[in-house]
């Protein structure tokens, strides 16, 4: 009998394997159960390849953006909230992937891992947003026919009010031909930033030199270095690091990023989130680029004003124009302000959350100043009326006889109306012209909600 | 009102029924692998010195090797010197090498009794069995009567949960299905009684498959109400299958004689299953009688092991494997005519896990292996056709809508049951071709959870670990032997299934033991229960 007990371990073997490949599967399960759960198949959620089982979708006022009606999903009847809302909601078929529609589908049928889809059948969940279809459609109005982005949050709470990305499509239409549309430019786009980059170089100077404030640097219509000329528009002559982002001095910023050096303005535009991707309620946007390792002098210079090879993803900059208004410390935008069951019953909802202290105090209110300063002599306060704007705008030359991307960017300062804002046309020509423009419409409508 | 007391019943049945699935899983654990017995001792040998050995079984090795259950350490003495049995006429003496009895050579079986000496190389060892039998008193057993009676309590809670869900389910359609309540009832009825029979002692195995067959019945009622009836009918023909095959083991001289005549009617049926069966899903193995069509091959399954286990005398004196190979060749060559592949690779296991459990050869294990794979390698070769039926493998989620549209839909419903399912009815796998059969393990964690899909499969590992925890103290190693090589064959084919239906192998078509809807396969592994429970009949037991 002892043999017997000795051979039937050849049993165990079986056993164990067999245990493996179920810890194999469980595992599996695990990792890959929304994939499979989400796969167009799944007639829990689907039909016809589209997910119904889903709550509604409505902007910060209770308007609807995306509901299921009779085993349809459906899309706002009006025009403009559609077509203004599109990439933030998604559109239901899953080409835009940064849609909450899409990225969210878990949220909006009530899949989890633990749970299954056991709450899809009594309609999943309610996603409400902190955006507004009446300032996104103003947004996209102003855009006009231009391509580009806005984005405008609340840098005190973290809402974001407005996303808007163009061009965008009625997704109710059907469609032919897909020139960009179906991708987000807010989140999913980078651009060369123009001077608009002068605000990173500033802040590195007023963290690094002592002298930031009151060190000048002498502009005849540029400057040049190591025998090549980088160009300015003017004869600015002897400036100040204020007077000099005022008049978006090339000259000026181009020699200071020189003395500098690559590594602290590289440091601190890592610092600043270049390199690394922001995320918006855990949708990933794409990272902003710079890369100033073996740079020759003069590019150096050209770096330091934005016409080098970086690339600004608009989210990214949102958040810095967060952090200089509060104090170096940015609040991380947010669009998901809660989340309901079908029975009403709240199950999440955004707070605020901040960023790491990306420069000092000292320095965001210093800058800050200065962006005050750029508005109220360069650009104009009636410009914007009943707004105290904080600002810089960027013209970013592209290519060779093609006419340059328009940025604006900035806050407003009054703590009744703490928003901060990205603009960017592309191919729209100075910073401010079009974006500008676009940047108080779409500021003008924000403002109501306050 | 009612119908939001019915959202909250199936809201909150869905943690309760994993909870009562998980303790009825520990007890059974407990009942069956959790004590540690006592061995009792039938008689002694003595040698010349005044050394003990004790016998603890009924049936014994002496010889120098390790594995002996009596070991004589001396050089001269052979490996195997002889095997001691206990049967009805008392003590049977069965010689393998040089040893004498009383001084002489001895006769293939000699009956030996108290003060026999039986010479192995130097010692002179002297039986004796004057004392009754020490037969030790096991507290566990009481505790096991305990645990079994709250073992049903809690199943029966969880066959009520499981019906009454399934009922709200069927409510909110029109058609109500009036089957659900009888065969729920009618399994709960029929658990009761044989367990109240029985006096819950030792009804650990049955209320094991009493559990997987509510998950059966489950998947049927949600899948095909009206094949309820059908399923139910088959389970209880396999509990009378069970108590049947049961009684007959449990009389080892009976056992032995009736091995050759079941092996012959086995191999039979497959031949007559070649000849006079009908194709279904691309494999020949069923057999249309008229008014109803039944699977042979899975009761080949329980002819296989009925007849190829030995007891111990057979096995040390006869080491000729040619008889036992060539049974095994003759029930495979059919099952691969009829293209049965999965059916086919089961039986492989168990002629594996008999050969090794009767010979513990392990070059004649690896021989048999590659054997096997240059057989595939043939038949892929000459046949590119079977091939193709594998072709997906691996590769499903590419192929989502033709080769691997079982799978996929298989995994779609493991990840929207998540732990604790849908709820009862209220999966869509049963669209599926052969969801309720092939794809039965997506089918329950969809509707269950993957907690009850894992407790169902705990069971299948549970019967391994019984068998071979029993290996060494049944009556017979007949009964250590069918034991290892059912629940072996178990294990293997639920991993054919789990694993074939979520592409982690090859999808061929096999039913999960117990769960699966098909009364042909509900009633054979009922069968092969049997002889999980033989590894049960202790020693102690006279």
């Amino acid at each position: 009998m002892k043999q017997m007990s000795l051979r039937s371990l050849f049993l165990l073997l079986f056993t164990v394997a067999f245990s493996i490949g179920l810890f194999a599967l469980c595992y599996l399960s695990f990792t890959n159960g929304d994939a499979w759960t989400s796969f167009p198949a799944n007639r829990h959620i689907y039909k016809n390849g589209v997910i119904v089982n889903a709550g509604d979708i409505t902007d910060r006022d209770g308007k609807i953006l995306a509901t299921t009606e009779n085993g349809e999903r459906i899309y706002s009847p009006d025009f403009y909230t559609r077509v203004s809302t599109l990439h933030a909601i998604g559109d239901f078929k899953g080409f835009i992937k940064t849609g909450i529609s899409t990225s969210h589908w878990d949220t909006l049928t009530g899949y989890n891992r633990a749970t299954g889809l056991f709450s899809a059948k009594s309609g999943g969940n309610n996603v409400k947003l902190t955006i507004s279809a009446e300032v996104n459609t103003t947004a996209l109005k102003a855009l006009g026919n231009y391509s580009g982005a806005v984005g405008v949050y609340n840098y005190k709470t973290g809402e974001m009010l407005c996303m808007v990305s163009s061009p965008t499509y009625d997704p109710t239409k059907d469609i032919n031909e897909d020139e960009g549309i179906y991708m987000n430019r807010f989140l999913s786009s980078s651009y060369p930033p123009g001077s608009t980059f002068k605000l990173i170089t500033a802040i590195a100077a007023l963290e690094t030199l002592d002298d930031a404030e009151t060190r000048t640097y002498f502009c005849d219509h540029g400057t040049t270095v190591d025998g090549e000329i980088i160009t300015c528009m003017s004869k600015h002559s002897e400036m100040t690091l204020r007077e000099a982002l005022a008049k978006s001095c090339n000259a000026y910023f181009s020699q200071l990023a020189i003395d500098l050096g690559a590594e602290t303005l590289q440091k601190y535009a890592d610092k600043l989130g270049f390199n690394s991707s922001a995320e918006i309620d855990g949708i990933k946007a794409k990272a902003s680029r710079i890369d100033l390792s073996n740079i020759r002098k003069v590019d150096l210079g050209w770096a330091g004003m934005g016409q080098y090879t970086d690339l600004v993803n608009p989210l990214s900059y949102l958040t810095i124009m967060g952090a200089i208004a509060n104090e170096g410390r940015a609040v991380k935008p947010y669009m998901i302000e809660s989340v309901t069951t079908a029975d009403g019953i709240k199950i999440g909802s955004s707070s605020t959350d901040y960023t790491s202290q990306l420069f000092s105090k000292t320095t965001a209110n210093k800058l800050k100043e200065m962006m005050r300063y750029t508005v109220s002599s360069t650009y104009g306060d009636h410009r914007f009326p009943g707004l105290s704007i904080c600002a810089k705008t960027g013209t970013a030359e592209v290519d060779d006889g093609i006419t340059p991307h328009s940025w604006f960017v900035g806050f407003n300062m009054n703590d009744d109306c703490p928003l901060a804002f990205v603009v960017v046309a592309e191919n729209a020509g100075a910073g401010v012209g079009v974006a500008r423009t676009v940047a108080n419409k779409t500021l003008q409508a924000a403002k109501e909600l306050y | 009102m009612l119908q939001s007391l019915a959202y909250f019943y199936c809201w909150l049945i869905r943690f309760i029924i994993p909870v009562a699935a998980v303790t009825v899983i520990y007890l059974l654990f407990k009942i069956l692998i959790g004590n540690k017995k006592e061995k009792p001792i039938f008689a002694r040998l003595i040698d010349q010195n005044g050394k003990i050995f004790p016998i603890t079984s009924k049936e014994n090795i002496i010889g120098r090797g390790r594995h002996c259950d009596i070991v004589i350490r001396s050089k001269s003495a052979p490996l195997n010197a002889a095997a001691i049995t206990l049967g009805e006429n008392g003590w049977t003496l069965h010689p393998v090498g040089d040893i004498l009895l009383n001084g002489n050579e001895p006769e293939a079986t000699e009956q030996i009794g108290h003060g026999d000496i039986i010479t192995v190389a130097s010692a002179e060892l002297t039986l004796d069995d004057s004392r009754d039998p020490y037969i030790p008193y096991d507290k566990n057993d009481e505790l096991n009567l305990v645990r079994a009676k709250c073992a049903a309590v809690v199943l029966t809670m969880l066959q009520v949960m499981v019906a009454l869900s399934l009922t709200i389910h069927y409510l909110s359609t029109d058609a109500f299905p009036i089957q659900l309540p009888i065969c729920f009832g009618g399994l709960v009825a029929a658990e009761w009684l044989y367990l109240s029979v029985k006096k819950f002692d030792g009804v650990g195995i049955e209320l094991c498959a009493f559990f997987l067959c509510t998950f059966g019945l489950s998947v049927a009622a949600s899948a095909m109400p009206n094949s309820l009836y059908k399923q139910f009918i088959a389970m209880m023909l396999g509990l009378l299958l069970f108590i049947v095959i049961s009684f007959v083991l449990k009389n080892l001289s009976l056992t032995m004689k009736l091995r050759y005549a079941v092996g012959i009617i086995g191999v039979g049926i497959l031949f007559f299953n070649i000849l006079f069966g009908t194709e279904l899903n691309g494999a020949k193995n069923w057999i249309d009688l008229g008014f109803i069509t039944v699977q042979p091959s899975e009761f080949v399954k329980i002819a296989y092991i009925f007849a190829g286990c030995a007891s111990l005398d057979r096995l040390i004196t006869t080491r000729n494997f040619l008889l036992f190979t060539g049974f095994s060749g003759a029930c495979l060559l059919p099952l691969f005519i009829m293209r049965d592949f999965g059916t086919a690779s089961i039986f492989f296991i168990g002629m594996l896990i008999i050969v090794f459990m009767r010979s513990g050869d392990l070059k004649a294990i690896i021989l048999f292996i590659v054997a096997a794979i240059i057989g595939a390698a043939a038949i892929i070769a000459l046949k590119p056709y079977v091939a193709s039926r594998f072709a997906t493998y691996l590769h499903a989620w590419e192929n989502p809508y033709s080769g691997g549209y079982q799978q996929v839909n298989t995994m779609i419903a493991i990840g929207s049951g998540g732990l604790f399912g849908v709820g009862g009815g209220e999966g869509n796998l049963d669209t599926i071709a052969a969801a309720d059969t092939d794809l039965v393990f997506g089918f329950i964690v969809e509707e269950w959870g993957l907690i009850i899909g894992l407790c169902c499969v705990a069971i299948l590992i549970l019967f391994t670990l019984y068998a071979i925890k029993r290996a060494g103290m049944t009556r017979s190693v007949y009964y250590s032997i069918a034991a290892a090589a059912a629940s072996g064959m178990f294990l293997f084919q639920a991993a054919l299934n789990i694993f074939g239906s979520t592409d982690l192998l090859p999808l061929t078509g096999v039913t999960l033991p117990l769960i699966s809807n098909g009364g042909s396969s509900i009633m054979a592994s009922m069968g092969m229960l049997a002889f999980i429970k033989s590894a049960g009949l202790g020693g102690d037991t006279r």
